[in-house]
């Protein structure tokens, strides 16, 4: 007689899985983490398999047939870049010139080019702000590396297993680095907003313009860029302040390899 | 109830879920359909109430495993999906824009009680609040009733067999 005894069975059911959902909530956070990136890497192949289709589908609606979408992505992704490339050299070359200046002619070994990177596949964007790549502590991955996305500062390493990463975006609420701001030449502390932008918060007023490009200034690698100011503007809720909006030269989505600065 | 196959279909929309999804997400917010949250509605709906217990259980503790953390979602996934299986006895829901507003209800519910429980847990929930408490519910509640179709092909809880307690 199943039926007579399901009420009870319902019960004792709720009752138990209450006990282990408790359970799990006493789970601390970085074990929880460890889990999860436990099992995005034992089911890594078909999430990346899943994600590529995914993309490839995506790109081929946005481009409504009339170019190959791989050969319209690899176009974009190279053109980013190159962009990015270019801002980079830009600076290192404005600042070469200044040190020229200042040492008399003594050549400046440029900090970025004395690190060294490793290559990493995305495994999957767990949301907007986070990526899991598929590097870890075992290829010498530690909490707080830089990571780059075509010549561009894209996030930190926050935590890790032996094969995976976590990696924060600079969009995320939890990252804060130093920046300047060219060619208005403002510095400060660059923070995600937890969602697709950056703010840089300066005493008002300020000189910046809509289409400069922020570069870190922040450890061991400098003047790669980090995105272009969007909006530059009196803060609404402290007049003293002036909010600097900056946004990323790349879509997330688009990701497929990254690189992970090591340390010195 | 064929439990192999509910593992197979759990497993397979949890990859679904931060694979291909994830890439089809559309706007700014990346707004996707949630398959966990479509399926804890459809076997809270027709399965049997310990049978509705214990599958929403266990897709909230996978949709724990892709999401910030562990606990809140296996939590709220399986009370919302045990709530569903009592209200049946009261409410239809046989028609597609039935389902519809079902997934859309358990969605907002599901995400309230989450984010009350990541905040009490002290973790802070990456998504934003429209994204996750509107419109991924919204998105969900549209193809769902899509879904449910070849869902309801593969786990056979309509079939009388099943609803009698045999199977």
């Amino acid at each position: 007689m199943p039926y007579k005894r399901r009420p009870r069975q319902t019960r004792t059911f709720l009752g138990w899985f209450l006990l282990f959902g408790a359970i799990l909530m006493l789970v601390p956070h970085q074990v929880a983490t460890r889990c999860q990136m436990a099992v995005l890497q034992v089911f890594r192949l078909p999430i990346r398999s899943g994600r590529w289709i995914g993309l490839a589908a995506r790109t081929s609606i946005e481009l409504g047939g009339y170019v190959p979408a791989k050969e319209h992505q690899l176009l974009a992704e190279r053109y980013r870049e190159l962009l990015n490339r270019t801002r980079s050299l830009e600076a290192a070359l404005d600042q070469g010139y200044r040190k020229l200046d200042e040492l008399a002619k003594i050549r400046q070994i440029r900090p970025f080019q004395r690190t060294k990177t490793i290559s990493a596949r995305l495994i999957t964007a767990l949301n907007p702000t986070q990526l899991i790549i598929d590097v870890g502590r075992d290829d010498g991955i530690k909490e707080g590396q830089l990571v780059l996305a075509g010549n561009a500062v894209i996030g930190k390493i926050t935590s890790t297993s032996s094969h995976t990463a976590k990696v924060d975006l600079l969009t995320s609420a939890n990252i804060a680095i130093r920046t300047t701001v060219r060619p208005s030449n403002v510095s400060g502390l660059l923070r995600g907003n937890g969602r697709d932008g950056m703010v840089i918060r300066v005493k008002a007023p300020c000189a910046t313009k809509v289409g400069e490009t922020a570069f870190m200034q922040d450890g061991a690698v400098t003047d790669l860029p980090v995105g272009t100011v969007v909006a530059s503007q009196q803060d609404q809720r402290d007049p003293l302040m002036w909010m600097i909006k900056v946004q990323q030269d790349f879509e997330i989505s688009r990701i497929q390899n990254v690189w992970v600065v090591l340390s010195e | 109830m064929y439990w192999a196959r509910f593992a197979i279909l759990i497993l397979a929309s949890m990859i679904l879920q931060v694979s291909l999804l994830a890439g089809l997400a559309i706007g700014k917010t990346h707004v996707q359909p949630d398959l966990l949250l479509i399926l804890m509605a459809y076997f809270g709906a027709y399965a049997t109430t310990p049978d509705a217990v214990i599958t929403s259980f266990a897709i909230g503790l996978c949709a724990d495993l892709i999401g910030w953390t562990l606990g809140p979602l296996t939590i709220a996934f399986g009370l919302i999906g045990t709530s569903v299986a009592y209200i049946r006895r009261y409410v239809t829901i046989q028609r597609p824009y039935q389902k519809a507003i079902v997934i859309f209800i358990t969605g907002v519910a599901t995400a309230l009680l989450g984010r009350a429980l990541s905040s009490i847990k002290g973790v802070p929930v990456p998504v934003p609040m429209t994204t996750h408490l509107v419109l991924g519910p919204l998105y969900s509640a549209i193809i769902g009733p899509l879904v449910i179709v070849p869902v309801e092909w593969l786990m056979r809880l309509h079939d009388k067999k099943y609803r009698m307690g045999l199977r």
